[in-house]
């Protein structure tokens, strides 16, 4: 219950949240009253500076106990994780936005605030130790998400990418509601804690419907199969930035709420939901990994990549250990690193009028562009799972953490889905360095802060590759203290 | 304490490779010359390591060990031992070797074709002197990408299809791999320490089942890469496709890896499944033996039949190895360096021949004797020592691993033979064709024969064709303390079901010295 208390460890806990709202807010006033529509910098500017304070608040007030609101939120090391790797999902696309929307020809500057309400909620899933903190968290996210997809208003394709999204969301909104009133029904309780206390006695048909449903309603927002039917086509539909940051943030807030609600509040019924997760893992990758190889544009195959990845992520959480945990935890940031990356690279490729999405718009790329060729092979190496990059040493703990936890078949089977996934990726390189141009090469137009993004991202691949312990050491932490 | 010796061999082609990107590209002979001037240095540091190692110890030597991960118990630790010192020299002197025979085959992006070379060269030498397990796979994935990049920019026809097929199925194999390096440290964690440190894996407690399973996970990665039949489909095509220095060092050097991967974890770290897989092992040996033979024998292309002689002659390294005898494994060891001499050799010479004609067709050529005696003599003596004449190279390795076999398996031994006597057949029907008779091509009238650099690069192959022929025992005296460690540790663990450790006869010991007696 939440108590009428309201003091230093409540204040602390929301802080983060606190930042990017007033930020958020403030922004929309300023652009409401003040703003000048010609000038893109300022607001850029003021939510740049709003997301770095919400994960230095982040980074200040956060405490392995915290525990704020009766037990419903937390600023611990999971949600510490959560909102730096969110907010830096966020920063980059941002950063990536100013110069990527002038080419598509956006101007909504309600954009900018979108972005933060959409962190405001990663930031209490990640911390959320409640269902119904969970449940206002993912709608928070959600919102401004469904929005973001249908921002390039022009395009029929990213309107049918946000109302697809949303009908969807809405969907397993609906699921996660039941199984929230289900688990409310067998346990008495809706908090971590309370669920913990109540399992053992209370295991029967409701849990589990229970536990199926929100397996459906968190698999939906991860883009897990057999729930990933609306991943294709709205991450295909949205703008590419801001399928950048539904692949990366909105999954990265998902497969954290899943790990802290399966793997630590679910203990108890680990036998049962590893199982689930085992099927669903086998299927995701499977599945996104095989239709990727049909893909001849670039970004529909990075959206069954995309798919794929959520069926590694959903691997480490099937191990059911907190050593899955964290290894999920830094698989997000491995994740987050290399597919921001490729992303990137997709949009400095773009053209105005002319998004240059195909696999053939890719020929001969090392010629033109040598530098973006380099980084896009070292994103998609990355992703492929090549050392010593980040995506290796992701993947190694994954199968490091099912070895551990006796599932070696799910082990293999991820491993051979690399193989798989190396046709595609490779695909991409062998036209790059491989073909000759097939058109005359555009005039380059200057994009620094995409230019920018591109080396802090193959910085941060090729750091966590060879240093991973740095970041893996720290989740690992965050779950052993509740282990 | 002295210089890290093995570091320095190892990372000084990937910091030359990384400096020659500020070369310019143009005119061609700057970075042709440069890139060639800074592979020379890995190489003599090779003597250098050479001079340092100490033939009468068994252990790993040089070592270097220096904390990386420390959580997870990741190190950074090289050390060589017989098994993999002649492989680091003869990678260091093929790169050189490659650098100048390519001079007049790479004829776009040639300053992106040496950094990739001097990269592969990284990757291979990584590969050979890691002794932590995490290092080595490291490597052993990170090697795959120069070539794959060397195959499909500079390759054939079909080189989009060749170096895609070359990554994927070795890819496959090192995916099993992984589970099996993991599955392993995570066994030793359970009673001991939490390390990669492949010595210590060594002693690693398993059941009969999981040394089973996890001998496999590793033997696939390795007899994808020897190639073993039937996993041998991707060789003819990544050889045939890939431009000659790609070649060479395909087959000097990555197909020894699979050999070399046998020695180094599949046997040591799980003797009894090792024992245990005789059988097939022995078996697909003598079917790769006699296929690649058989199958090398009509290839109308040149380079398609060295590619499938190679089939053959490493299905004798193979043999040699599962002889687990000293004589037939120091033999096996020995083969990997000589093969890897012979065919590179032979892939250069194809080459050299290929710049100047623009084809491989076999028929093309015909009495090229009269328009190019220098190619044409070195090319004998290098096909001789792959046949394996006395005197060459190719007589001592493959005499050493049939004897050695002969004592372990003799039937298995027996249909090797034959093997020898189709080698010779193809490669000397194949020498007849091009060589021999009058020139039946007019188009070859103008043909010009080897230059001075290309003679150059050639050198050092015909050298070592004859000096390992003449006087192997420098060579085996490194091999021997280091295969007698590994017969024992197969007796030690119960693994004496095929080890045999004959007496040396009195013509064998002439060949082969008692180390401990000088």
């Amino acid at each position: 219950m939440i108590g009428p208390s309201f003091g230093a460890a409540e204040w602390q806990a929301i802080a983060p949240f606190s930042v990017v709202m007033l930020f958020a807010m403030g922004i929309l006033l300023y652009e409401a009253f003040l703003g000048d529509p010609e000038d893109a910098d300022t607001p850029l500017w003021l939510s740049i500076l709003g997301v770095a304070g919400g994960v230095l608040a982040s980074m200040i007030f956060w405490n392995p106990d915290s525990d704020a609101f009766g037990g419903t939120l937390a600023l611990d090391g999971i949600a510490l994780f959560a909102n730096v790797l969110c907010g830096m999902s966020v920063w980059l696309t941002l950063m990536m936005a100013r110069n990527y929307l002038p080419v598509i020809g956006v101007r909504t500057r309600e954009f900018y605030p979108l972005m933060h309400f959409t962190l405001g909620g990663m930031m209490i899933m990640g911390g959320a130790r409640d269902l119904i903190v969970l449940f206002l968290g993912i709608e928070l996210m959600s919102f401004p998400a469904y929005v973001l997809a249908g921002i390039h208003r022009r395009d029929p394709r990213s309107g049918e990418a946000s109302l697809k999204y949303f009908v969807l969301g809405a969907f397993a909104t609906a699921f996660l509601l039941y199984g929230i009133a289900l688990f409310w029904g067998a346990t008495g309780a809706t908090s971590y804690a309370g669920i913990t206390t109540a399992l053992p006695a209370a295991r029967g048909v409701a849990v589990l419907g229970a536990l199926a449903l929100l397996v459906v309603a968190l698999g939906f927002k991860a883009s897990m199969a057999p729930f990933h039917y609306w991943a294709p086509d709205v991450y295909q539909g949205s703008p590419t930035v801001v399928t950048a940051l539904m692949t990366v943030g909105i999954k990265a807030a998902a497969v954290i709420a899943a790990a802290r609600f399966f793997v630590l509040t679910l203990a108890p019924l680990q036998a049962d939901w590893t199982v689930v997760l085992w099927w669903v893992s086998a299927l995701t990758m499977t599945l996104g990994n095989v239709v990727a190889i049909a893909q001849n544009n670039i970004k529909r195959m990075l959206a069954y990549s995309s798919i794929a990845h959520a069926g590694y992520l959903a691997a480490a959480l099937a191990a059911g250990t907190p050593r899955g945990g964290a290894a999920a935890l830094f698989y997000l940031l491995a994740y987050a690193f290399m597919n921001l990356g490729a992303f990137a690279v997709v949009m400095a490729v773009g053209a105005k009028g002319d998004p240059n999405e195909l696999m053939s718009d890719y020929a001969g790329l090392a010629r033109r562009r040598p530098g973006l060729a380099a980084a896009m092979m070292l994103f998609l190496f990355s992703l492929m799972g090549i050392p010593p990059l980040a995506g290796f040493a992701a993947k190694l703990y994954i199968v490091d953490a099912l070895i551990d936890a006796g599932s070696v078949g799910l082990a293999v089977l991820l491993m051979l889905n690399g193989v798989v996934s190396g046709y595609y990726y490779l695909r991409v390189n062998v036209e790059m360095f491989m073909r000759e141009p097939a058109k005359e090469a555009p005039a380059i137009e200057p994009r620094p802060y995409l230019m920018i993004c591109v080396a802090l991202l193959m910085l941060g691949t090729i750091l966590f590759g060879i240093f991973p312990h740095l970041a893996l050491d720290f989740a690992r932490q965050s779950f052993l203290t509740f282990g | 304490m002295d210089a890290p010796i093995l570091s320095l061999i190892l990372w000084s082609p990937l910091v030359f490779g990384l400096l020659l990107l500020l070369v310019p590209s143009e005119p061609v002979a700057v970075p042709r010359r440069t890139a060639f001037a800074f592979s020379l240095v890995p190489f003599f540091l090779s003597l250098v390591m050479l001079g340092q190692f100490d033939p009468s110890v068994g252990e790993l030597q040089l070592v270097q060990s220096v904390d990386w991960m420390p959580t997870l118990g990741v190190r950074y630790s090289l050390g060589v031992d017989g098994f993999s010192i002649w492989l680091v020299l003869l990678t260091t002197l093929l790169t050189p070797v490659v650098l100048l025979a390519s001079w007049s085959d790479i004829r776009h992006r040639t300053r992106e074709f040496m950094v990739f070379m001097l990269v592969l060269e990284w990757g291979m030498l990584g590969a050979l002197v890691a002794i932590d397990l995490f290092l080595f796979f490291l490597f052993w994935e990170l090697m795959l990408f120069p070539m794959f990049f060397v195959i499909g920019i500079w390759g054939g026809e079909r080189r989009y299809y060749a170096t895609l097929k070359f990554v994927l199925y070795t890819m496959a194999g090192t995916a099993l791999m992984l589970v099996a390096v993991l599955y392993l440290v995570l066994a030793h964690a359970r009673t001991g320490t939490l390390t990669f440190d492949i010595t210590s894996l060594y002693d690693t407690e398993l059941s009969r089942l999981e040394q089973t399973l996890l001998f496999w996970g590793f033997a696939i990665a390795f007899m994808i890469k020897v190639p073993m039949v039937p996993l041998h489909t991707w060789l003819a095509d990544a050889h045939t496709e890939a431009p000659t220095g790609g070649s060479v060092d395909l087959a000097g050097v990555l197909l020894k890896m699979g050999a070399y991967g046998f020695l180094r974890f599949a046997l040591p770290m799980f003797p009894l499944a090792a024992q245990d897989a005789f059988p097939v092992i022995v078996g697909l040996s003598v079917v790769g033996i006699v296929y690649g033979a058989m199958v090398a024998f009509p290839q109308p292309d040149m380079k398609r039949l060295i590619a499938y002689s190679s089939v053959s002659h490493m299905g004798f390294i193979m043999l040699g190895i599962y002889a687990f005898n000293p004589v037939g494994l120091s033999g096996g060891v020995l083969q990997m360096v000589n093969h890897g001499i012979s065919t590179s050799g032979l892939f250069l010479l194809v080459g050299l021949m290929h710049d100047r004609t623009h084809t491989r067709e076999i028929s093309y050529y015909g009495g090229i004797w009269a328009v190019a005696p220098i190619w044409s003599s070195i090319f004998l003596v290098v096909m001789l020592g792959s046949i394996g004449l006395p005197g060459t190279n190719g007589f001592v390795g493959e005499f050493l691993v049939l004897m050695g076999a002969f004592h372990a398996h003799p039937w298995a031994a027996a249909i090797a033979t034959t093997g020898v006597v189709l080698g010779a057949a193809y490669l000397l029907t194949m020498y007849k064709h091009i060589v021999f008779g009058p020139l039946t091509n007019p188009k070859n009238e103008r043909l010009l024969d080897v230059n001075r650099r290309e003679v150059a690069a050639l050198a050092p192959i015909l050298a070592l064709t004859l000096v390992i022929g003449i006087y192997p025992r420098f060579f085996l005296d490194r091999i021997e303390p280091t295969v007698d460690q590994l017969l024992t540790r197969l007796e030690k663990a119960g693994a004496t079901r095929y080890v045999t450790r004959p007496g040396k006869p009195a013509e064998l010991a002439a060949l082969v010295p008692a180390r401990h007696h000088r």
